[in-house]
């Protein structure tokens, strides 16, 4: 970890690290109406809200279940393992799967164009420090 | 079998479970000095310099979840009432789905060390922030008490000094006390000097020696059966209360403990379903809205880190749900109802029992001894660093959102910020000695699902409108935090735990009209409305900076760095 830090106190500047300069808000807020953004804010809502609504209902499903199901529940489907038992071990198995499914997905369609905008950002900031400071 | 009861705490236990808890200390203290040396700025106390492994991370965060109460909890509960304790751990595991796909990235990405920065990004920050540190501090004190106050019990009788007995000159209610203290004294010098840094190190120790323990003993009850788990349960539900009840196959089934069916009551048959609906609806949301679940997610250098750890995290924590499963089974099937009851009638000790069995069936008595001063010691070790975890989510918003941003205006320096960190880390370790004494009486699972339910209303509603609600401003906010604070804490007032049944917590006076335990049910509703009420009342929105927040918190542009890595 981090044992070969500098003794001195980083307390400034507040909002960024390292080198890179602060970004303008202004370029905050153009970007957001950039059609990019926008195209990264509908792919990552696409994903995020339906499978919510998803996982919620099917747990929903299953609290309901427990609740007034209890004859369905207790069925016995083989060798003293019932209803009850496979469906909760179907709330771990699609706990797992909508993980991995999330995380191809933010792999495949969201990481790449996220650090390209953020790099533009970052990039942009760095530009106009440079102007300032050469002017 | 009553044998192995009798000498479930021999003398020789009893010296390798205390020389085991001594190293343990020893281990976490070694740590804390460390941490203690590389803990300078604001970053490395509040985020432990955000330069944690997605792996490190992920165990941490299992090991802020898998809590003692979780740990001997669920085994014990499913010990005594079968598929019932199951329910905690499918809630508990769903609710990561909430913070993986809607939290975790964007508020790594858009916040800098507590849940407040988030909350307060678009809004004033005095009185948001002041709601924010109010909402950590009680929700983490509340869970910090369930804790404690099941950490004094649980060394008791990790030690085996039972009602009657004495041991090192101390009876059962002063080892209760003793347990609480030191357990208190030892999370504040956690947090105190080892910040963020520190309290995670503890944490992935004890994450990897309870999977261990977890592991082993699932592994070595398996044997018992040929790996044959349908086996076992048939064996547990066969030696279950409820066959004594004549109905052992009610034990694989849910209904023993939660949503009871009352006969000839209806009406209350109808509520306890409800309440268990309730309990669902807090386990699965309440996660989320947790502070020192939240500022976990800080620890790692980016946003992809953070998702990565909550993976880990998710696959953790299942697979330790999945053993407890197998604990409690055993349990029931190995030491039995009455022997269980017979220590703790709340089946706390259920876990710690199963190891003395098995380890005495497959090796003899010495092997049961140590098997069992393991196993108490991994839950020695669950209970400490939880505890830490708590201590630093309250610490940081102390100082960060409390004396920092309202106090000070945002002017304090690193240094300044970090030391006011480390004296309410101080205070809270002391305020929550006191008050889990005088707790001590209280139901552990009831305070659990009350910092749950808590949580489900007062953050998680909040923070989710803060992350993707445009119109949403401060007098929503602060209505969305405090009326999902109070309607929480009103409604368990007026419910039938606090008053107007024989097990409540004045039973001889009845002002209950609010018949859940649970109030995450009604709470979160109420908590959304005001939010969106409150948000309509004000003229105040800001588009800009909510157009700067979603932003920062989808691509990470201008996050906060690692310091070094």
């Amino acid at each position: 970890m981090a044992t070969d830090r500098p003794t001195q106190d980083p307390t400034p500047p507040p909002e960024h690290g390292g080198a890179d300069e602060p970004i303008k808000d202004s370029a905050y807020v153009t970007m957001h109406a950039d059609p990019r953004f926008i195209d990264l804010k509908h792919r990552l809502y696409r994903f995020i809200f339906p499978m919510s609504i998803a996982f919620m209902a099917w747990y929903l499903l299953y609290v309901l279940m427990t609740a007034f199901g209890r004859d369905v529940m207790g069925i016995d489907l083989f060798g003293g393992v019932n209803v009850a038992l496979i469906f909760g071990i179907l709330q771990f198995v699609s706990t797992f799967g909508i993980a991995i499914l999330y995380t191809m997905y933010a792999n495949r369609n969201f990481d790449s164009r996220a650090a390209e905008l953020r790099a533009e950002l970052q990039n942009g900031a760095n530009a106009d420090n440079d102007q300032e400071a050469g002017r | 079998m009553i044998l192995a009861q009798e000498a479930a705490m021999s003398d020789s236990s009893r010296l390798v479970t205390l020389v085991l808890f001594g190293l343990m200390v020893a281990a976490t203290i070694g740590i804390t000095i460390w941490a203690s040396r590389n803990t300078r700025s604001a970053t490395d106390f509040h985020s432990g310099g955000r330069g944690f492994s997605p792996l490190q991370n992920g165990l941490a965060i299992g090991s802020d979840y898998m809590s003692a109460a979780s740990f001997l909890g669920i085994a014990g509960m499913i010990a005594l009432f079968g598929y019932d304790g199951f329910l905690y751990s499918i809630g508990f595991l769903v609710a990561w789905l909430v913070a993986l796909l809607l939290v975790a990235e964007l508020l790594r990405n858009s916040g800098r060390y507590t849940m407040g920065d988030v909350l307060s990004y678009r809004m004033q920050q005095r009185p948001v922030r002041t709601a924010a540190a109010v909402s950590t501090v009680v929700v983490s004190i509340f869970y910090l008490l369930a804790q404690m106050v099941g950490a004094g019990a649980l060394i008791a009788l990790l030690l085996g000094i039972q009602e009657g007995q004495t041991f090192l000159g101390m009876d059962a209610p002063t080892a209760k006390i003793v347990g609480i203290v030191v357990i208190g004294l030892l999370m504040t010098i956690y947090v105190a000097f080892g910040g963020m840094k520190g309290t995670t190190w503890v944490q992935i120790v004890k994450a990897v020696i309870l999977m261990a323990g977890a592991a082993l003993l699932t592994i070595l009850t398996l044997s018992l059966y040929g790996f044959n788990l349908g086996a076992l349960m048939t064996d547990a539900a066969n030696a279950s209360q409820a066959a004594a009840d004549g109905n052992a196959a009610g034990f694989l089934e849910p209904g023993l403990r939660y949503g009871v069916e009352v006969a000839g009551d209806s009406v209350q048959t109808m509520w306890n379903k409800l309440d268990l609906i309730s309990l669902g609806l807090a386990l699965v949301l309440g996660t989320a809205g947790l502070p020192h679940i939240l500022i976990r997610f800080y620890t790692v250098p980016d946003s992809q880190s953070a998702r990565k750890s909550v993976n880990w995290g998710i696959g953790l924590i299942g697979s330790f749900y999945v053993m407890t499963l197998v604990l409690g089974f055993g349990a029931a099937a190995l030491v039995g109802h009455e022997a269980i009851t017979a220590q703790d009638p709340a089946g706390n000790t259920a876990a710690p029992q199963l190891a003395s069995v098995v380890g005495e069936r497959i090796g003899g008595e010495m092997a049961g001894a140590i098997l069992l001063a393991l196993i108490a010691s991994a839950a020695f070790a669950a209970i400490l660093s939880t505890v830490a975890g708590l201590v630093i989510a309250s610490s940081s918003s102390l100082a960060h959102d409390f004396y920092n941003s309202v106090i000070r205006k945002g002017k304090a320096s690193g240094t300044e910020e970090v030391r006011v960190a480390r004296f309410a880390a101080i205070g809270v370790g002391v305020v929550a000695i006191v008050l889990a004494i005088f707790a001590q009486n209280l139901n552990v699972a009831f305070l659990v699902s009350l910092a749950f339910a808590m949580a489900a209303s007062a953050n998680l509603p909040t923070l989710l409108l803060s992350l993707f609600w445009k119109r949403f401003n401060t007098s929503g906010a602060l209505a969305g935090i405090y009326g999902g604070l109070i309607s929480a804490v009103g409604l368990v007032f007026f419910s039938p735990v606090v008053s107007g049944s024989e097990t409540a917590l004045m039973p001889n006076v009845d002002f209950a009209w609010f018949p859940l335990p649970n109030p995450a049910l009604v709470s979160v509703p109420i908590s959304l409305l005001c939010a969106v009420v409150g948000t309509y009342m004000s003229k105040e929105q800001d588009f800009d900076k909510f157009a700067m927040l979603q932003v920062r918190a989808l691509t990470g542009a201008g996050a906060e760095k690692a310091g070094s890595h």
